[in-house]
């Protein structure tokens, strides 16, 4: 009887630590939460609801607002090159990174890994600026190869922006992959080695899978870094640009300026549902 | 457990602190009446001497409320008025006209003295009509007894003139008298590089020169013993001036300091040495501040008060006493000066109940003087104008077209709001102007208006945007224009032009008006004529070409980078005597003065057109979200009314150069001015040897009849514009071949238009 009394004093001793465990995971997640909640969460239930109203947000209009868009042909092109840019450049993104993190990682080559970072330092702006410099009609790329391409306001304009983009951005993910690649024990490769497995077999079997928890993270955040390239595109080719780099961020902006805030919302609440499908395989299970 | 409450109770006061933050301005936004209106404003009195002031010479505070002025109104005369209540009532003490100053004289200048006697200084009148009367010669130096008028003759010793003085006036300018009897004065020193100016200081009681002092600058003013010279263009900024200060008794500097102050002359400020404090006037309004002016105070509302009207700046400030000011206003044209008295009331409210804002994206001389004037004639709205380019982080029109949207959005909007580079169909469609199609039916009903300029922006029986005032796009030039119809026909003629510049237009202006003024070629609904684009752009650059042949190294004011229509901005000068000078073919450009189209008709010049049935609106709509509606209403009654579309008329203010829309204000500026007025006018003819002429009415009504048949706006979106010019102009420059131009353009519009 006493031993079941100090069993039930236990436990119960230990549900209480585990609610004020529980009090204190929630204490710290609390600022986080209001502030998301104010800044995000309630202004996007206020983007659904005005998805069915007007302007003003006043007269209800059903799925009208979601009628105009699939009807709009500025948003149709905007969508179809806001997915291929993603399309090609996650995959781009991440291959690219991993061979190059690989490559740092592996030879020991610290110099690259400390300038990794360094085309993120630049500021946009001028870093556009030097993009222009370079793919202008009349800029270095054509005067060094004897070239009459116009690179920013022609089709080439979309190969212009990925480039950007990848040069911008692929330090980080390098970053990120090394800090995953450093998460494998050293052991396994040693065992490997012993075994006679070679470079391919290595980064297969070890690499690839030890990867794996890092990866799905690195996934969602290059489709949310691909999906806010909008400045490189508008500070390179303005608001309407060639057609090939017409994105739905430039879509926004310009219906910002005309204030169609209806079109607006119907296109965020369509974009939210998209990016939701998109990131759900790689969303973290079990804190896994 | 603690840290977790005190986590909480953080949050939660941190949340009750923004909550207080934000109730004041949800408040503002709904738009309800602050019922505590504070009290205390100084209150403006406009003064009336009976005797127009020209020019100002002397303001004299004698304390208890006295005050003495000195001024002149025609070329010649000398008046003199004061005043026992603090500049409230004026009584006219003496008048010389051409009474005690030699025949033909004119003052300079004058001084009034602390015993009443007043010092003039005085040159010969200019016979010549350009030199406008001026006084020439060597200067003489008079005291005038203020109770007969009897003058008696200064001599004080200046350096020898010789002939160039001579030709332009030789003397002493910006008279100041000391209470010890020490005349200071600037003379001007005209040498090779430019004019230097010197400070003189007498001794009154035998004429002697105590001291002078090289300046920069003339502008000084004396102040118990000390000088202040106002050296602007020798450091500071343009809000600021660096003053100088002398030791008036040894012309000794004392003192250097840069004030924090953007005013024109430094009569426009004042000290009360006793507590050591500077007042200054602007077009902002009265400041008071420390001696430093490192603390500054708004008494004053310039756009509350006539200080802030368009066409004059603050001439001089007098503090009479800490609740009295005297303010003169100067003509920009050159007219008559204002006389201004401000004077603090404990009883009046703080700031009128409610406050109607007038908003436009550019600044707009037209708009800010119609506020002004609507502000002037019902003290009890208060009207604000705001300019959407002008904010300090605004570089773009986009900008400032995001922010006007949040604004309205958030309920905080202007409540009238120029639509002139707006997406205003867009804003009209969404429900964010109101409509103002029984206001219109209201004012036709009362007031005669060009309707046919209304009726474009009419659609299915609702009206969001209403034209104040427009203009008509014209070629110019001799009488073989007139065949001009078409910008073919155009073409031609240029290329026709032999020896001379085919037109006088800037060469990357003349793209935006060609492409604004044959749009409709281009455009059918939401599309795009590849065809139409092609041959618009071919004939422009055709166009451009016949003015690059001629060029002559001349700025003919290119907007350069600003790429934004600037029909309400520079494009208004139609050059008549260019082109009636046969230097240049035509010019092309917009008819907006009647005192233009009358100086066609002294030239001898015709008027063609580019495309038919154009004309260039300023266009103004009332925001639905308005908490103000009334008052904006009646703002719009009071734009479209004869009496305030009176403004387009005359000399008075030629930076707004529009025709009215009313027909009664327009028939008005017809008519033929005072033969005084005419002799005014044609000054600039009768230098040329030539007559002028006033038109007689069939000439004006040829011009009422081109009017009335304007029916299609030329087109002003700012998104097309910026389109064409940005993707034309480096096949204007020969660097890009048509159909990639054309293709370029047409993708992008069609995109725009898709939106």
């Amino acid at each position: 009887m006493k031993r079941q009394l100090m069993k039930s004093h236990r436990s119960w001793s230990c549900i209480s630590r585990n609610k004020n465990c529980n009090l204190k995971k929630i204490a710290f997640i609390l600022p986080s939460f209001i502030g998301v909640s104010v800044f995000v969460f309630i202004p996007f239930c206020d983007v659904i609801r005005r998805s069915f109203t007007d302007v003003s947000g006043e007269a209800f209009t059903g799925l009208r607002n979601y009628k105009t868009l699939a009807e709009n042909t500025a948003f149709l092109l905007a969508m179809k090159n806001t997915g291929r840019f993603i399309a090609v450049c996650v995959p781009l993104l991440l291959i690219l990174s991993l061979i190059l993190a690989n490559f740092i990682f592996f030879g020991k080559h610290n110099f690259l890994r400390k300038i990794c970072l360094l085309p993120m330092a630049v500021p946009i702006a001028s870093l556009v600026f030097v993009w222009q410099m370079f793919f202008h009609k009349y800029g270095l790329l054509n005067s060094w190869f004897r070239l009459q391409i116009d690179w920013i306001h022609s089709s080439y304009a979309y190969w212009v922006l990925i480039f950007s983009f990848l040069w911008k951005n692929m330090g980080y993910y390098v970053i990120l992959w090394i800090a995953g690649l450093q998460g494998i024990s050293e052991s396994l490769y040693e065992a490997a080695a012993v075994d006679g497995a070679g470079a391919v077999r290595k980064f297969w079997y070890i690499t690839m899978p030890g990867l794996m928890p890092m990866a799905s993270m690195t996934i969602v955040l290059a489709l949310t870094g691909s999906f806010k390239s909008y400045r490189e595109a508008y500070l390179l080719a303005g608001e309407y640009p060639d057609k090939s780099i017409y994105m739905v961020q430039h879509l926004f902006n310009n219906w910002f300026r005309e204030m169609s805030l209806e079109k607006m919302s119907a296109c965020a609440v369509i974009l939210v549902c998209i990016f939701a499908v998109a990131v759900y395989p790689f969303r973290k299970k079990d804190g896994v | 457990m603690k840290k977790i409450l005190i986590l909480l109770l953080s949050i939660s006061m941190l949340l009750t602190a923004c909550g207080a933050d934000n109730s004041p301005r949800d408040y503002a936004a709904g738009g309800e009446q602050d019922t505590n209106v504070s009290k205390g404003r100084y209150a403006e009195e406009k003064i009336d001497f009976l005797q127009e002031v020209r020019t100002l010479f002397d303001v004299k505070k004698k304390g208890n409320g006295v005050v003495q002025v000195a001024f002149e109104s025609e070329p010649g005369s000398l008046y003199f008025f004061e005043s026992t209540d603090f500049g409230k009532t004026w009584q006219s003490s003496l008048e010389i006209a051409a009474g005690e100053l030699p025949e033909g004289y004119r003052a300079a200048d004058a001084v009034i003295r602390e015993d009443g006697n007043i010092i003039v200084s005085a040159g010969e009148m200019s016979a010549d009509v350009v030199a406008d009367k001026r006084p020439i010669g060597i200067y003489e130096y008079y005291m005038v007894n203020a109770e007969d008028g009897s003058a008696e003759l200064l001599t004080l010793a200046l350096p020898e003139a010789d002939g160039p003085y001579i030709d332009y006036g030789y003397g002493l300018r910006n008279l100041e008298v000391s209470e010890d009897n020490f005349l200071y004065a600037t003379l001007e020193i005209r040498e090779e590089e430019g004019s230097q100016y010197a400070i003189y200081c007498f001794d009154l009681s035998n004429g002697q020169q105590e001291w002078s002092k090289k300046t920069a600058q003339e502008d000084f003013s004396l102040y118990g013993d000390s000088i202040y010279l106002n050296e602007s263009g020798q450091g500071g900024s343009d809000k600021e001036r660096l003053i100088k200060t002398l030791d008036a008794h040894t012309g000794e500097e004392t003192e250097n300091r840069v004030v924090p102050m953007e005013i024109f002359f430094i009569k426009a400020v004042d000290f009360d040495r006793e507590n050591q404090r500077m007042y200054f006037a602007t077009r902002e309004g009265i400041f008071s501040g420390d001696d430093k002016l490192s603390l500054q105070e708004k008494l004053v509302d310039g756009n509350a008060s006539s200080l802030g009207e368009k066409g004059y700046h603050v001439h001089s400030l007098y503090m009479l006493s800490e609740k009295v000011f005297l303010v003169f206003m100067q003509d920009n044209a050159g007219g008559a000066m204002r006389t201004l008295r401000y004077e603090y009331n404990a009883e009046l409210s703080l700031r009128p109940d409610g406050q109607m804002v007038v908003y436009s994206l550019k600044q707009n001389d037209v708009i800010e003087k119609m506020v002004f004037d609507f502000a002037q004639k019902n003290p009890d709205i208060s009207v604000k104008y705001e300019v959407g380019m002008e904010g300090t982080n605004i570089t773009s029109v986009t900008d400032a077209i995001n922010i006007l949207n949040t604004e309205i959005m958030a309920g905080n909007g202007p409540d009238v709001i120029v639509l002139n580079g707006l997406p205003w169909q867009s804003y009209s469609e969404k429900g964010i102007l109101l409509d103002l199609k029984q206001e219109i039916d209201a004012i036709t009903g009362k007031e005669k208006l060009f309707t046919n300029l209304f009726s474009p922006y009419e659609e299915a029986n609702t009206q969001y945007a209403i034209p104040v005032s427009f203009k008509i796009p014209v070629v110019l030039g001799q009488q073989e224009v007139q065949k001009i119809n078409s910008l073919d026909e155009l073409v031609d003629v240029a290329e026709q032009s032999g020896a001379v510049i085919p037109f006088y237009r800037a060469d990357k202006n003349l793209l935006r008006y060609i492409a604004s003024v044959c749009w409709n070629s281009v455009q059918e609904g939401d599309n795009i004529s590849e065809e139409g684009l092609k041959k618009l752009l071919e004939q422009t650059k055709k166009l451009n070409d016949c003015l690059k042949k001629y060029d002559t190294g001349m700025d003919f004011g290119d907007m350069g980078e600003d790429k934004q229509v600037a029909v309400f901005e520079v494009d208004t000068v139609l050059d008549t005597f260019v082109v009636s000078d046969r230097a240049t073919k035509m010019g092309l450009n917009y008819l907006s003065y009647i005192n233009n189209y009358v100086d066609i008709y002294n030239y001898n010049l015709a008027i063609g057109h580019v495309s038919p049935n154009v004309f260039s609106p300023l266009l103004v709509g009332i925001s639905a979200k308005t908490t103000q509606e009334d008052s904006a209403k009646q703002f719009l009654d009071f734009a479209l009314g004869e009496e305030e579309q009176a403004i387009f008329a005359g000399n008075a203010y030629p930076i707004m150069m529009n025709f009215p829309v009313n027909r009664n204000a327009f028939q008005n500026m017809t008519q033929k001015p005072s033969d005084a007025d005419l002799q005014e006018m044609g000054k600039v003819y009768q230098a040329l040897g030539m007559e002028y002429k006033w038109p007689d009415e069939a000439y004006f009504n040829q011009l009422e009849m081109m009017i009335a048949e304007l029916s299609v706006p030329a087109m002003e979106d700012t998104v097309v514009i910026d389109t064409v010019l940005e993707s034309a102009w480096p096949y204007m420059n020969g660097e890009k071949d048509i159909e990639t131009t054309v293709n370029e353009i047409t993708q992008k519009l069609e995109l725009y238009f898709a939106e």
